[in-house]
């Protein structure tokens, strides 16, 4: 008896079973789409599986296993502890199976790192443990798994897998890729009980279809061209408001498929959409707080889902591309995300609202998924040119997978812009009286400059309601801020809200003006989007205000070179309408290489390519590569006094035995928190939750928001507590 | 077929790679040219002795020293002993104009053995022992000044190796010898020259710097004691 899994009681033979069914099932249901892997690589896939953990039958794996499910131990003089998937290959018997020198070579790179491990082989211990131990049980684990066994060792192998594969091996490079990836994948799916691919008969584009009818809608121009090019990779510019989403799913039609955008909330929304409107059910959900999206909204599934999605199985899934598209990081482990990328479809939306680094790493991801031979959809609003420049470049789009299309409707007008040569706070008088007979949307750059607007409004004391919104408030507070200004918006109500750029993205909303401070092109049009969303305006009024002044955030959140730019191609507008093709031309004209010359923008994305394009492969682990791409520089804070609030929470919840009462108590604490930077938590953050909070840091700081009046400014850094706190 | 082994250390040495300008830096280990060399200066010859190479060693560590280097400024200048030796309690000059000196930094391998198999005709070898036996001057392999001790001068047989055997040095494997799946640092290492046009034209081989503790190839070879030899031809 040799055993694999203790949780389970599982032996080696029984595991394998379970890999070699989801080999079955992955060659059945995406064999085709799978154009890299020939018959032979799924014969030495097949290999590949039967032989991977076979190591895991050396006496010191398997009284660990024995002693965690209580038997008896086995007696034996060998102790050294090594990694069985490095013992693995030393009993593979490759001279029986008539391997070409490259196939050997992949049959034991993907055996030999079906786990990463952070310390190298080494020879003398796997000799050891060979030849003293599974050398002796040769028979018994022969018998036991079925296999023929290695007649006389060799540790060659040794050698072998300490030159690993890298992008210069050229084309083996890439099968290893997929060997390897695709036997992870298929190991983690089997570990958990899982299949490694799930719901494959679905097929979201009837869903869309079923949907759309429902509703009487017929397929726009845009929706026509995606649906129609799903063996391409597709290319769209198409403004807000055109479907794009649906778009999308008709362009993924029966594939499976990633679908990644920039923000949470907008990925859960979208999520939404599909699983509870369209009613599709194979769809899964991946970011980092994800599980506590799921748990809320009453998933009754949603440990099933979160678990599949984590195995990338699900045919649909939503994700942040810090999730899934790290892999040019190279980091330890980063086949399998790879490999998954090789039967399916990923559709990056809103491209532009990265910054460049990002931009710069999916880019590279392209590249890479071009190779292993999977297809992508990029679709945006507006596609810097520079970007636009770097896939053509690269040959990632060529005429003859790739299908570009624009669809923008210049018909209707919904923009007139006035430029004001003055500092935003010049507008107060303007935008308050506006308010008071229709909804004023104000956007500045930072919190600060957001805080001390609505601050001045507040003691004008006029007769005009102000709200605030920025992302300084608790997770929760935030969320009803965010829900406050869809009702406000719905209602009709007359008044002032005042926000940094946190609306431009994720939130539905159509007000009737937007004074707003000078950022660049992009953004600003972005911000444009939630005015006259979906009206088409009338008259020579303006109701765009733009203030060029002084404007917050330069340079700590935008390039002085770009908004500086942003605001001479702007000049020719002034006054007049500004439709959504000249919107889409100013932003390709502003990310021109020529005109970014000098600035930081282009100088990190072309650092960034260039660090893809030489980095050491498996130098970093997945967490590295994670924390390299989020943004490290914000931390979660709990302000003291509302810590004080919930001490008792923190303190159930570490005692709390049940798991599923754990994740409900933990939401409550995160719901408490605030991201801020590093640099400014670092003023006013006194001590650290003890484990397992020990991210979260309490602030010395007052907290100012009434929820029963739904004022306040949220966090107070220049506030610091009274000493008689 | 039979070899001459030959254990050799060395307290420091550099056997500095020819395009190496700025820094002198050093090859792993003496490169077959040099190794040559020493023979041929042994057997005191004045012409090219067939002959095959396997060079195994390992060295302590690598420091750095200054060594004074002259650099001519035309391609032709007045007549210049190479060889000072001999000649230095002459009063020795040179034009400024034509010749300047700089101080440049040399990486030095501290504390290095070595294992080199010569295989040659029996009556090469014998001689080159008799050499050994009967020399008069300190030997020296690369510099001038890094000397050579031989420790150990012996006949061997060697025989290709049908087992499994682990590197006990690091090594110079010839290219057509190693697995492309072999860690190895790639070198060209210079051989023997011929003269053409009054240049030295050097022919090269191709190696891989392994590491010890590597499994050896198949095809290399073993001598009688077990040491592995990988010839260069």
């Amino acid at each position: 008896m040799f055993y694999a899994k203790s949780e389970t009681k599982e032996t080696i033979r029984e595991h394998t079973d379970r890999l070699l069914d989801n080999w079955r099932l992955l060659k059945d249901s995406y064999g085709d789409r799978l154009i890299r892997v020939n018959e032979r690589m799924w014969e030495l896939l097949r290999l590949a599986i039967e032989y991977h953990d076979i190591g895991k039958a050396n006496t010191v794996f398997q009284n660990k296993i024995r002693r965690a499910i209580q038997e008896e131990l086995l007696e034996t003089d060998c102790d050294a502890n090594v990694p069985h998937n490095y013992l693995s290959v030393g009993l593979v018997p490759f001279d029986q199976f008539n391997l070409t020198k490259e196939e050997r070579r992949l049959l034991t790179h993907a055996i030999g790192y079906h786990h990463e491990r952070d310390k190298l082989p080494d020879k003398e211990a796997i000799r050891h443990v060979l030849e003293s131990d599974l050398y002796v049980q040769r028979e018994a684990i022969a018998k036991h798994m079925n296999l023929p066994l290695v007649e006389k060792l060799s540790f060659r192998f040794v050698d072998r897998l300490l030159r690993r594969y890298t992008i210069h091996d050229g084309e083996p490079f890439w099968d290893y890729v997929l060997l390897k990836g695709l036997l992870q994948r298929i190991d983690h799916a089997a570990s958990a009980h899982l299949p490694v691919e799930s719901d494959i008969h679905q097929n979201v584009g009837v869903y869309v279809r079923r949907y759309m009818e429902n509703k009487s809608f017929h397929l726009n121009g845009l929706q026509r061209f995606t649906a129609s090019h799903t063996h391409k990779n597709v290319i769209v510019i198409a403004q807000t408001g055109m479907g794009k989403t649906e778009s999308a799913l008709l362009w993924i039609d029966r594939d499976k498929a990633f679908f990644t955008l920039p923000l949470r909330v907008s990925i859960n929304a979208i999520y939404e959409r599909i699983r509870y409107q369209m009613g599709y059910e194979a769809a899964g959900l991946l970011h980092s707080t994800s599980a506590f999206y799921l748990a809320e909204r009453e998933e009754e599934n949603w440990e099933a889902i979160k678990q599949q999605s984590q195995q990338l199985s699900m045919k649909l899934l939503f994700t942040t591309v810090d999730q899934i598209l790290k892999f040019p990081f190279y980091y330890r482990g980063f086949e399998k995300e790879l490999a998954s990328m090789a039967n399916a479809k990923v559709v990056i939306d809103e491209i532009q609202a990265y910054d460049p680094k990002i931009a710069a790493m999916l880019i590279k991801s392209l590249e890479m998924i071009k190779k292993v031979g999977g297809r992508f959809m990029i679709m945006t609003a507006t596609l810097p040119t520079l970007y636009l420049d770097e896939l053509k470049r690269r040959s990632i789009i060529d005429e003859e997978d790739t299908v570009f299309g624009e669809f923008i409707d210049s018909q209707n007008h919904r923009h007139r812009i006035q430029l004001h040569d003055q500092e935003i706070t010049e507008g107060i008088e303007d935008f308050v009286r506006m308010a008071r007979s229709s909804q004023v949307l104000v956007i500045v750059n930072t919190v600060r400059r957001a805080m001390e607007l609505y601050e001045r409004l507040s003691e004008m004391a006029s007769d005009v309601p102000v709200h605030l919104l920025h992302s300084q408030f608790t997770q929760e507070d935030r969320q009803w801020l965010e829900r406050q200004i869809k009702e406000f918006n719905e209602a009709k109500t007359n008044g002032v809200w005042i926000t940094t750029q946190l609306v431009e993205a994720s939130i539905d909303i159509d007000f009737d003006y937007l004074f707003t401070e000078m950022s660049p092109l992009d953004s600003l049009f972005q911000r444009l989007g939630r005015c006259y969303r979906r009206r088409v305006i009338q008259g020579e009024q303006c109701n765009i205000h733009i203030f060029t002044q002084n404007v917050s955030g330069v340079p700590s959140v935008y390039d002085e070179h770009l908004v500086r730019e942003s605001i001479c191609l702007l000049k020719d507008y002034e006054g007049k309408i500004l439709d959504e093709r000249a919107k889409i031309e100013l932003v390709a004209k502003l990310y021109e290489r020529e005109r970014l010359k000098g600035t930081s923008f282009l100088r990190e994305f072309e650092d960034a390519l260039s660090m893809f394009d030489h980095l050491d492969p498996y130098e970093m682990s997945k967490k590295e590569a994670q924390r390299k791409l989020r943004d490290i520089q914000t931390v979660p804070i709990i302000p003291r006094r509302i810590y004080d609030e919930i001490a008792h929470v923190i303190d159930e919840c570490r005692r709390c035995r049940d798991w599923r009462e754990r994740i409900h108590l933990r939401m409550e604490i995160e719901k408490k928190t605030i991201s801020v930077h590093r640099f400014l938590a670092e003023k006013c953050v006194s001590e650290r939750l003890s484990k397992p909070f020990d991210h979260i840091y309490i602030a010395d700081v007052e907290y100012d928001f009434d929820r029963e009046k739904g004022k306040g400014t949220g966090i107070r850094f220049d506030a610091s507590l009274s000493v008689f706190y | 077929m039979k070899a001459l082994r030959l254990k050799l250390f060395q307290e420091t040495a550099c056997y500095k790679k020819p395009f190496a300008s700025k820094v002198a830096e050093t090859y792993p280990l003496p490169p077959y040219s040099t190794v040559k060399g020493m023979i041929h200066a042994l057997l005191r010859a004045d012409r090219f002795i067939p002959m095959r190479l396997s060079v195994q060693g390992e060295y302590e560590a690598k420091l750095l020293d200054y060594q004074r280097h002259y650099f001519f400024k035309k391609r032709d200048v007045a007549a210049f002993p190479l060889i000072l030796d001999g000649i230095q309690d002459e009063s020795f000059s040179y034009d400024a104009n034509e010749i300047t000196t700089m101080p440049i930094y040399t990486h030095l391998l501290y504390r290095v053995d070595l294992l080199i198999h010569v295989e040659a005709e029996k009556e090469v070898l014998e001689r080159v022992i008799h050499a050994i036996e009967t020399g008069e001057n300190h030997y020296s392999l690369g510099r001038w000044e890094d000397l050579v001790r031989i420790d150990e001068y012996k006949i061997v047989q060697v025989d290709e190796l049908d087992e499994e055997k682990d590197l006990r040095y690091y090594a110079y494997i010839p290219h057509h010898l190693l697995d492309i799946d072999i860690k190895h640092i790639p070198y060209e290492l210079p051989w023997k020259y011929e003269v053409v046009n009054g240049v030295r034209k050097w022919e090269k081989v191709n190696v891989g710097y392994v590491r010890k503790g590597t499994t050896a190839p198949e095809g290399a070879c073993i001598d009688e004691d077990g040491e592995l030899v990988f010839f260069h031809l």
